[in-house]
């Protein structure tokens, strides 16, 4: 009897042996099915209906009462055993979490007073909207009025009164293949004045043209359409896009355009076109556009291949940026710009590249290697045209058991520039090599390189060598007190110096070290660490840093507080001067009344002093905002509250006294916030 | 007494003498390295002493000379407001990449900026270099949020707000500067940069940026050296009155034990639990980043792996880990545990 329990159940649950979703959606064999007729006499949902909702009531009725001894139901391979609620000949259940829309599975496995098992699976599917297998739209409408109660009379920077509103918006849906998903900010702004000045700070572009604007403005908006059938898919996206392509060609590339892509099989065809210079608002519309003054666009094309363990990729890339962000000749104070700030210069290029990755080894042995070719001009507006040059690199990478490792080769040309990756570092080439070992309790990670710029070898400028070498080590053998050491040393050296010259001989070396003490919601972080950068040229231009930083901090349900104390001293060794900075922050957030009043706070206290009096400045700043919820007298879903903001700064600069300000200001300010969904 | 007068006019002439040739505008720094092939703002600051007969000193333009010929003209002109025989003015000189291109090509390894003044001309020179043999300069600063974009939006009390700087620099030296948001200094930041790759800054866990304040918010990376030439760059991030649900709850794990040596039997799993009434979501995994092998909901505070499922996902002599979440009801993450591993010992051979 036992042994034919045994065959039963290894029969009736061989599908159990593969993960839990494919246990979940295996069929019963025929004869299973013709005993589960048997066992039960009523089912909802019915296998094969369509449901519409999120949460589908299920229930189950036994042909006779209680027969069983074991009894597990798994909703899509997850037990829900736990949370059933016992009926007198069944169960019933509600799921607290929503099942996404489209397919599931209900397995009901129940063993008798005998030891027999039974197994019964139900298939249905869910959709939201009759009309739409998916729809959705999260909501929250919030509104922020402040009106001054008390202004620093010297403040022209700070509004009478400033109202803020935001719309922010998350819809989807979905029918068969096609899919559309909306993310978006609508926001209102407008205050008593100008907009150029957001709390206290001067906010404009170079052109003396303010960031934010006053009224409606669409803050940031992402429209994603996709179209997915078999093995093809077509995916669009228009808004505040994000491109990568490859590290030499476009690399984390976040501007407002729009992207195109094609998956078949193992085929990958992509493009984008997007604006040259960051904007805030709706400047500039959709941001897609082919004039390559102003705008970057580019195309990219990808094979999968050898069971998608190679993948084979070309990219081509060209356009060009106004330099909206760039500084400008001004003898005047210096502006902000928005987001980037850049030397100045209408650049445009174009660049195309070829990349090839591999995998062949599950993660033991990685390789990607890139050539890339570029046409730069870094100024449209002079005489001089674009020049070309390339990059390559070979980088080999991977895993095996608690190892890591890395070993990367570079050259990228002296003229070697791409429009959309500024961030590039041209005229160098060299080694780089890192390893890593995780002994559970014990990591260490060290890396080595070796670079040098003037690849081409230009008689007219010195070839300066760099090697840095780092060693990083972690012990976690102590619960809670997690310990972090880091060494790091860095030579520079000039060869090749053309007569007249400075050479560059420079050493730096950095220590740093860091613990933590864990104790329940109180952690205690104490961080140090030494530097020393050594110029063993005549210049002698040596500087040393240290820091020591204490970060206490606590956090409970409803109660938070987090603060630094810190203190740097910093020396110019030339001239022997001695600077000190102390640091000390507090921020506090707690919520009383039954979770009705809160009070935040945020506060810095800084001085900096140096040995030869160039430099003594206190600076303290802090902002606090105390409020009630009233929701209570208005509509649930309203959401209100009121409060009071208040902000007081004081600087005392004992070199520059014009710079002294004593300043405090009061605001009352309302808040609401309605969520709406549907 | 002779000899007094005499002293006294000698000693007033060659004050008058030294007084006049160190009377002038002097130019501060009076050499500097740019890198070749790109663009370079570089501040100079120009000092006028011992004036004694003009209310200001103006300068028209000023002009970049190759072997004392022009090369091309800078027409920002500025004045210095002269107070008790001094004053100051500071300029952003902007080096197009022109002009370096054009001194190269004449084979000049530098050249001059020379301001022409009311006062006599000023030089400055420059030397042109590699990226890594010049001075001390950020050339790029891209500030940005985890969106990788210069403006986000996040809910009251979001703990987890971070911002990012992307430095791109010349030279080496030290980097000096702060984190402010809304004029007020969160952090300090001093760094010995070498040159090499672009760095990337990030503003601290502690103290974070404050989102306790609702509405929109400036973020800036202030930098005090080098001396800044370009403009500082700004971002955006705006607090909506809506509360961020509360970072979730450490759970705590009871039984088994981490790294405890189970029979190959029904297991019973147990953890603290939480003040409100919620819902928890046990996962078992057979690798640590993978998707989850088995899961299970409850509202008990334990949970017990059916024989069934025990013998038919789970293999014996192989180690597992677990971990546990719990919702509230309107299915917000409230608690957390960390992973913990348990091993299932050998079948016994029956």
């Amino acid at each position: 009897m036992r042994i034919l329990k045994l065959l039963i159940l290894f029969v009736i649950l061989l599908p159990l042996t593969a993960p839990s979703y494919i246990w979940a959606q295996q069929q019963p064999s025929a004869a299973a099915s013709d005993m589960q007729k048997e066992w039960i006499r009523s089912i909802t949902p019915a296998d094969g209906a369509e449901i519409i909702g999120k949460k589908p009531d299920v229930k189950a009725e036994y042909t006779e009462a209680s027969p069983f001894t074991t009894l597990v139901v798994l909703i899509d391979g997850a037990d829900v055993t736990p949370v059933l609620i016992a009926t007198d000949n069944g169960f019933e259940f509600k799921p607290q979490v929503p099942l996404n829309a489209g397919p599931h599975t209900i397995s009901i496995i129940a063993v008798d007073k005998e030891g027999r098992t039974y197994q019964r699976n139900i298939s249905f599917r869910t959709r939201d909207t009759a009309a739409f297998e998916e729809a959705y739209s999260k909501n929250e409408a919030s509104v922020t009025y402040e009106s001054a109660l008390v202004k620093p009379s010297s403040s022209a920077g700070t509004p009478n009164s400033k109202i803020e509103g935001n719309l922010s918006s998350t819809s989807k849906i979905k029918e068969k293949a096609w899919e559309f998903q909306l993310t978006t900010n609508l926001r209102y702004f407008d205050q008593s004045i100008p907009a150029t000045i957001i709390n206290g700070q001067q906010l404009e572009q170079n052109q003396g043209q303010s960031i934010l604007d006053k009224g409606l403005s669409l803050v940031d908006f992402l429209l994603i359409g996709k179209y997915t059938k078999d093995q093809f898919q077509l995916k669009t996206e228009i808004g505040d896009v994000l491109v990568e392509e490859s590290a030499y060609t476009v690399s984390g590339l976040a501007r407002r355009g729009g992207k195109l892509g094609l998956t078949y099989k193992d085929i990958e065809l992509n493009s984008f076109a997007v604006r040259g210079d960051q904007v805030y608002g709706f400047h500039g519309g959709l941001g897609i556009g082919m004039t390559t003054s102003d705008h970057i666009t580019g195309v990219s094309a990808a094979v999968k291949m050898f069971d998608r363990k190679m993948e084979v990729k070309t990219i081509y890339s060209k356009g060009g940026t106004l330099s909206n962000n760039a500084a400008v000749s001004t003898s005047s104070n210096i502006q902000n710009t928005y987001g980037i700030t850049t030397t100045p210069g209408p650049s445009r290029g174009e660049v195309a590249g070829f990349l090839i990755t591999s995998d062949f080894f599950e993660n033991r042995l990685r390789t990607e290697m890139e050539a890339s070719f570029s046409k730069f001009d870094p100024d449209t507006t002079d005489e001089f045209e674009k020049k070309s040059d390339h990059a390559y690199r070979l980088r080999i990478d991977g895993m095996s058991g608690v190892y890591t490792y890395e070993a990367l080769y570079e050259y990228i040309g002296r003229d070697y520039a791409v429009t959309g990756n500024e961030g590039l570092q041209k005229d160098r080439q060299g080694l780089a090599l890192r390893g890593g070992a995780n002994f559970g309790i014990h990591m260490l990670n060290v890396g080595f390189s070796r670079y040098n710029d003037n690849v081409k070898s230009d008689d007219m400028f010195p070839r300066i060598v760099s090697y840095q070498a780092n060693i990083d080590y972690s012990f976690t053998g102590i619960n809670n007190l997690p310990i972090g050491i880091n060494y790091h040393k860095s030579v520079q050296e000039s060869t090749k110096e053309p007569a007249g010259s400075t050479p560059v001989n420079m050493d730096v070396d950095t220590i740093s070290a860091q613990l933590n003490y864990l104790a329940g919601s109180f952690n205690l972080g104490f961080i140090s660490s030494y530097s020393l950068m050594n110029d063993k040229t005549a210049e002698n231009n040596d500087t040393t840093t240290m820091t020591f930083t204490l970060v206490p901090s606590y956090a409970s349900v409803g109660c938070s507080v987090s603060s630094i104390l810190s203190y740097n001293k910093s020396k110019v060794h030339a001239t022997n001067v001695w600077t000190d900075t102390y640091t000390a922050g507090l921020n506090f957030g707690t919520r009383f009344l039954r979770d009705k009043a809160f009070f935040d706070t945020g506060s810095t206290y800084t001085i900096v002093k140096a040995d030869d009096s160039s430099a003594n400045t206190k600076i303290f700043n802090a902002n606090f905002r105390l409020g009630y919820d009233i929701k209570e007298l208005f509509r649930d879903y309203l959401n209100p509250s009121v409060s009071l903001w208040g902000g007081y700064e004081k600087i005392t600069d004992k070199v520059a006294s014009n710079l002294n300000r004593d300043e405090f200001k009061l605001f009352i300010v309302f808040a609401t916030a309605i969520p709406f969904s549907f | 007494m002779k000899k007094i007068i005499i002293l006294f006019f000698a000693f007033l002439l060659s004050f008058l003498f030294c007084y006049e040739t160190n009377a002038g505008v002097i130019a501060s720094p009076s050499s500097v390295k740019i890198p070749r092939g790109q663009s370079s703002v570089v501040n100079i600051s120009f000092q006028a002493a011992g004036i004694v007969d003009a209310s200001s000193i103006s300068s028209t333009h000023g002009e970049f000379l190759v072997g004392g010929s022009p090369i091309a003209t800078n027409a920002v002109p500025w004045t210095i407001t002269i107070r008790n025989g001094s004053g100051v003015v500071s300029e952003a000189v902007v080096v197009p990449v022109r002009v370096i291109e054009r001194a190269v090509r004449q084979g000049a390894s530098g050249f001059v900026y020379r301001r022409v003044t009311t006062k006599g001309p000023i030089d400055v020179n420059f030397t042109i270099t590699t990226e890594a043999a010049s001075e001390f300069t950020v050339q790029r600063i891209e500030l940005y949020f985890k969106n990788r974009r210069a403006e986000t939006t996040v809910e009251r009390n979001y703990p987890d707000l971070k911002a990012f700087a992307d430095v791109k620099f010349t030279g080496s030296g030290l980097l000096e500067g702060y984190w402010e948001v809304d004029g007020r200094i969160i952090t300090r930041v001093f760094q010995h940069l070498s040159y090499g790759r672009t760095v990337t800054l990030q503003s601290p866990a502690i103290p974070p940026l404050p989102t306790f304040d609702t509405g929109t918010h400036v973020v800036k990376f202030v930098i005090t050296k080098p001396s800044n030439a370009i403009p500082l760059p700004a971002i955006i991030y705006f607090v909506t009155p809506n509360e961020y649900k509360a970072k979730p709850l450490q759970l705590k794990l009871i039984e088994p034990a981490a790294e405890a040596s189970l029979d190959y039997e029904p297991v019973k799993f147990s953890w603290e639990g939480l003040r409100t009434p919620m819902l928890f979501l046990v996962q078992f995994y057979d690798k640590k980043d993978g998707s989850p092998l088995f899961s299970a909901y409850t509202n008990e505070t334990s949970y017990t792996l059916p024989d069934l499922v025990l013998k038919n996902i789970f293999l014996s002599d192989r180690a597992y880990s677990w971990k546990v979440t719990a919702f509230d009801k309107e299915n917000h993450m409230t608690g957390e545990s960390s992973l913990q591993r348990f091993l299932l010992k050998k079948q016994p051979v029956k």
